[in-house]
């Protein structure tokens, strides 16, 4: 037909539905073309219903190892850590369980310093404290939620004895255990300048074992000043319980302790 | 065409298969990983009581350091002051103020003003490494060979300002 504009083979189309595309097309390149579309549509709807949430669940999971990764480091770090300290504290537990005890002992401070002063030839002529409340550490955390995690035991202390003597006996006391902060000093001749006094102010420090204070300062290594103040520490001198509960019992200062 | 469309086909097949595969390789390592964490919790609360003893040692170590930083060396100036004593020389009195020391230097016997002076004259010289001034309050004869004389040694500040001792 003439009004018929498009001329078409069996394999061509240049209209669809009605409408003049103008060009004409090979039916087998559309069809490909149809396909290669349905394909592309089925993609892409694998794609978003897929792919996309498991590339969600990658990241997921991706970001829950890396935590759970830094998690496990942070623990091995710390089990580290704790092996080390183990390493370094070892045999000065003891030593430092000596420098600062749980509670203010006036007999352990009174036997220390009975002691030191025999050690270096000095006598104690007088002393003096005001110790205050005395309670032990267990009391003292079930009872305060504020409970202070130190304090000091002041003592006022008068020796006499020659001064080379006396020398030593400061010597002693700032190299012994439990560990004790001289504030001031005194020194005084007899008349006969054979002895001469020495008036000491001191304080003896202790330590409340108060769980909530070592929740709040958590586990580190050491520093280079500290590891060696800990072995100074394990050269310091320190008082013998045992062997002098034998000579003269301490009794029990903790007098309404449960 | 059909063997593109075969590939595309197939290439999805494969892309779904790598994917559930990773995903599985993840589920995998994650649950390694959180094997050990158990693991190591496991570690750790059995050193728990290791733990909370060693935070207390630490803490103790942390004061004692403070305390022995605060210390002042009582016995290096008693020492130095008594190095400076003659023969019939004495300390009669020596006491600790916040910036110094306050002493009384006697002497006795023939030449005692002479041995004080020479007391005196080793205090101004740079033996003391730690003295900043030297005042003499008082001199004074007590009777007839004893002399006394009373000092006040200013000891240097260090930085933190505290005397040092």
């Amino acid at each position: 037909m003439e009004d018929n504009k498009q001329k078409v083979g069996s394999n061509e189309i240049s209209s669809v539905m009605g409408i003049n595309l103008g060009v004409t097309f090979d039916k087998r390149i559309l069809s490909w073309l149809a396909a290669i579309a349905a394909e592309l549509v089925v993609a892409a709807v694998v794609i978003f219903v897929f792919y996309l949430p498991q590339m969600t669940e990658w990241e997921k999971l991706n970001k829950e190892i890396k935590k759970q990764e830094t998690l496990l480091e942070s623990k091995r770090d710390k089990v580290k850590m704790i092996s080390d300290l183990e390493a370094v504290i070892g045999e000065a537990e003891d030593t430092l369980e000596l420098a600062l005890p749980p509670n203010k002992d006036i007999g352990l401070l009174l036997a220390s310093l009975r002691q030191q002063s025999a050690l270096v030839g000095v006598r104690i002529d007088t002393y003096a404290l005001n110790p205050g409340e005395v309670s032990t550490a267990e009391n003292k955390a079930k009872n305060n939620k504020n409970a202070e995690i130190d304090s000091g035991l002041p003592i006022e202390l008068t020796v006499s004895g020659q001064i080379d003597n006396l020398r030593r006996f400061l010597d002693i006391v700032n190299t012994s255990l439990p560990i004790k902060k001289v504030d001031n000093v005194q020194v005084v001749s007899s008349e006969d300048r054979q002895q001469t006094k020495l008036k000491l102010e001191m304080v003896m420090y202790f330590m409340h074992r108060d769980e909530k204070q070592v929740e709040s300062n958590p586990l580190r290594m050491f520093t280079q000043g500290e590891m060696d103040l800990l072995r100074s520490l394990s050269g310091y001198a320190s008082y013998n319980q045992q062997r002098d509960a034998v000579d003269v019992p301490l009794g029990n200062n903790d007098l309404f302790g449960m | 065409m059909k063997l593109v469309a075969y590939a595309l086909v197939a290439c999805m097949i494969a892309a779904v298969a790598v994917l559930v595969l990773v995903r599985g390789g993840l589920e995998v390592r994650l649950a390694a990983v959180k094997r050990e964490v158990a693991v190591v919790d496991e570690q750790l609360s059995e050193l728990k009581d290791r733990e909370m003893q060693l935070s207390y040692e630490s803490l103790i170590l942390s004061k004692v350091a403070l305390i022995v930083s605060q210390r002042k060396d009582f016995r290096r100036i008693i020492s130095d002051v008594y190095s400076l004593l003659t023969a019939d020389t004495w300390v009669d009195a020596l006491s600790f103020t916040d910036d110094g020391v306050l002493m009384t230097y006697k002497a006795d016997g023939v030449g005692s003003y002479r041995k004080l002076d020479l007391v005196l004259s080793q205090l101004s010289g740079d033996k003391i490494d730690w003295l900043e001034s030297v005042k003499i309050n008082q001199v004074s004869r007590a009777s007839n060979a004893v002399y006394s004389i009373n000092v006040d040694m200013g000891i240097i500040k260090t930085k933190s300002g505290e005397a040092k001792k």
